[in-house]
């Protein structure tokens, strides 16, 4: 299984007004999000004077509005969103200013990220850009099977169009273009954090309380920023074979979704609680995709990768008898959770026919070394379709994507994208997460974070439906 | 986006200006596609106008370069720049021994992802424009009469044999006498005009060929049309091989 789950809350709350608002370490308007945006505000100064092509400002506003389906109706989400990026080019080089302004209407709060803020240099055949950007790899939708490198913002789920997902990392890349052969290395001073949903929130997929004792979050856990802690990654491309693409790839860093601890702890005044603690760990990540268009009119697409040390949930006990199990010490000590190696792999079709394009995809997780300590099956697979259909002049876009964890649950996006006008899309959607098999109970702590094959059952009842407006510039 | 295919050599009408005395359809014809070959490479900037049948209009813009390498197979770049929300969607296609390789890069995904080839017959970018449209025509896939000779054209009958990879049953194509550049076509689906191309504003882009500045693509059945204007064009500049590469299709306008 590929999904990643964000399951898991800030429960040290960030409160505004009352209202809960998420924690996104990787950005925000804290100490971090000052420091970016002095960063932001001087690149804006500074890189147009250098730059001897027309700086050039583009953009887009974006109100967006989800409202729980069935339920009580109630807002799922409100907001309206600002971007504006700055790029121009320079003789051998470019520059680029991404930033993002989010009104959250719920909360009646600000926040500010700077999505990317990068410099390109150019040589003859190595590419170099260094500052905040977005690593993309990998090939699959909805999977992040080899896209490794950057972190996720799982504050609303998946629920996010795609290209907002990720989020931005400060990283030294360099491509080397050797006529078939290309060459990524990429290094990662600090490891990122992924932006998980807020405590209490609609897309907090934790019990508030667990046999009467509540969940308390602590700071994430992961390794000091220091040089020996910092990432390299690796990625060789060759496109030596007819209308074909190979790639290698290595990533010795942190997991990118984090896994959670789970102690008891005891204050005053607080009391009695179970103390959740998002974890990151250095593991190694070797893997490896293709993709061609030899069997044309169908395109395949593959990907798949072994990572030494997966983070898994134990089953966290749930009656007072299980205490007295011999192994239950040191499943405490570790904190109900484990490390093992794991195999991801994914196969996509693609066709096109007129103005629609199909996609089928396969998926399957195998957990290496397994046994009872690892709540997850051993072998979790899935499927996933996309649909996406333009009509009208390319004016109307019809879209449906489902994934499947066979035999568990199932989440369900269609969509329609209608463009007003150029450059002003309207786009009203539905979310739809069904839980497919009502004998597995999808409220205990136990076996939800990190098993990503019950990730869309828990959100059963947040069934949505969206409308965005986006005017770009 | 992924529907962007450009089979070049010559956007479009191509044309030129040396006379012949060489008159019979099929010598015309074959005339017209030999100066059609001769722009080995061009940038141009491209207005595209898209007027439905309320008159309503959406525009795009976008870059093109194309070559025709040593080997005769043609490598193009479109890279949109306009309207906001597709600018810096690009698509690379070179011609190989075994078919077209198109690759399509999407900025908002930031990724690369090879697509299969597309059918001449869809509408390029929801224009009144198919890829067949826009790309070349093999004289040899056509039976061609000389229909008449008006003072400025010659007025070809052309018909596609079975080689031929096209969607019409007819053409009927206006030929400048003086530029061997084709004015106007009307296309048929059985004995009935569906489409008809009016150019205009011709430009010789090196010297003896000439090309229109402005195309216009009327859909006769649904009372749309598409205007194409070449905002600017280079024509005698070589372009480098390293443009048609997944470097540049991922910087989009970036340097060009």
């Amino acid at each position: 299984m590929a999904a990643p789950n964000p399951c898991a809350r800030q429960r040290s709350l960030d409160c505004d007004g009352g209202a809960v608002v998420a924690r996104d370490n990787s950005s925000g308007v804290g100490w971090g999000g000052v420091q970016t945006l002095w960063l932001a505000a001087l690149l804006l100064l500074v890189l147009p004077v250098c730059a001897q092509e027309a700086p050039r400002l583009t953009g887009y506003v974006e109100p967006y509005a989800a409202v729980q389906v069935g339920g009580d109706g109630a807002f799922l989400a409100g907001r309206t969103r600002a971007r504006l990026d700055l790029d121009g080019a320079f003789d051998r080089g470019a520059y680029v200013v991404r930033n993002e302004i989010t009104y959250d209407l719920l909360g009646d709060s600000l926040a500010y990220d700077l999505r990317e803020a990068y410099l390109d240099v150019f040589f003859s055949t190595v590419d170099l850009r260094a500052g905040r950007q977005l690593l993309v790899w990998g090939e699959t939708d909805g999977a992040f099977i080899t896209d490794l490198l950057a972190p996720l913002d799982l504050s609303e789920f998946l629920t996010q169009p795609q290209e907002r997902l990720r989020l931005g990392v400060t990283a030294l890349k360099a491509t080397a273009y050797l006529g078939d052969v290309t060459l990524d290395g990429v290094w990662i001073p600090v490891s990122p954090t992924t932006a998980i949903p807020a405590a209490g929130g609609p897309w907090d997929p934790l019990p508030a309380e667990v046999l009467g004792v509540p969940l308390a979050y602590a700071e994430p856990e992961r390794p000091d920023a220091r040089l020996a802690t910092s990432e390299l990654a690796a990625r060789l491309t060759w496109s030596g074979l007819p209308r074909t693409d190979l790639a290698l790839l290595v990533h010795d860093g942190t997991n990118r979704v984090p896994g959670f601890t789970k102690h008891p702890a005891f204050s005053i005044p607080e009391g009695l609680r179970i103390e959740v603690t998002p974890t990151y760990r250095r593991r190694t990540v070797l893997g490896a995709t293709f993709e061609t268009a030899l069997l044309d009119p169908v395109v395949l697409r593959g990907e798949a990768a072994y990572e030494s040390q997966a983070l898994f949930d134990e089953p966290v006990p749930t009656s007072p008898l299980a205490l007295l199990d011999s192994t239950f010490a040191e499943s405490l000590e570790r904190g109900f959770l484990v490390e093992r190696p794991q195999v991801q792999a994914a196969l996509t079709a693609e066709r096109i026919v007129g103005t629609n394009m199909f996609r089928l995809t396969g998926l399957g997780r195998w957990i290496l070394d397994h046994d009872e300590e690892v709540s997850a099956e051993a072998f979790q697979p899935a499927l996933t379709g996309l649909w996406n259909g333009t009509f009208r002049r390319e004016t109307l876009t019809l879209r449906a994507f489902a994934y499947w964890n066979i035999g568990a649950d199932l989440w369900l996006s269609p969509s329609l994208t209608y463009a007003l006008r150029d450059a002003l899309n309207l786009e009203v959607g539905v979310q739809l997460f069904e839980n497919l098999d009502e004998t597995e109970d999808t409220s205990p702590l136990s076996g939800l974070i990190q098993e990503p094959s019950r990730a869309f059952a828990v959100y059963d009842a947040n069934d949505l439906l969206y409308a965005r407006l986006r005017y770009s510039f | 986006m992924r529907l962007l295919r450009f089979a070049l050599p010559g956007l479009l009408a191509v044309f030129l200006a040396s006379p012949l005395l060489a008159q019979s359809a099929d010598e015309i014809f074959d005339e017209v596609d030999r100066r059609q070959r001769l722009v080995e490479s061009q940038r141009a900037e491209i207005q595209m106008e898209i007027v439905d049948e309320q008159g309503r209009t959406r525009t795009r813009q976008m870059l093109l370069l194309t070559k025709v390498g040593d080997d005769d197979r043609t490598q193009s770049l479109v890279v949109f720049t306009a309207p906001a929300d597709i600018r810096g969607t690009g698509l690379l296609t070179i011609e190989t021994a075994s078919g077209d390789e198109q690759k399509l890069y999407l900025p908002a995904l930031r990724r690369v992802q090879r697509i299969a080839g597309s059918n001449r017959g869809e509408r390029f970018a929801g224009s009144d424009f198919t890829y067949e449209d826009l790309g070349s025509r093999d004289p040899d896939a056509y039976t061609s009469t000389l229909f008449r000779t008006t003072d400025d054209a010659f007025v070809l009958d052309i018909r596609p044999t079975e080689a031929a990879d096209t969607a019409y049953d007819r053409i009927v194509l206006g030929i400048d006498r003086e530029r061997y550049a084709i004015l106007r076509a009307d296309y048929y689906d059985g004995n009935t005009v569906v489409k008809r191309l009016r150019s205009s504003d011709f430009e010789e882009v090196i010297p003896g060929v000439w090309q229109a500045g402005r195309l216009v693509m009327e859909d006769v059945a649904n009372g749309r049309q598409t205007v194409l204007t070449f905002t600017s064009r280079d024509s005698g500049t070589a372009l480098r091989d390293d443009l048609f590469t997944e470097r540049q299709l991922q910087r989009g306008a970036t340097g060009l």
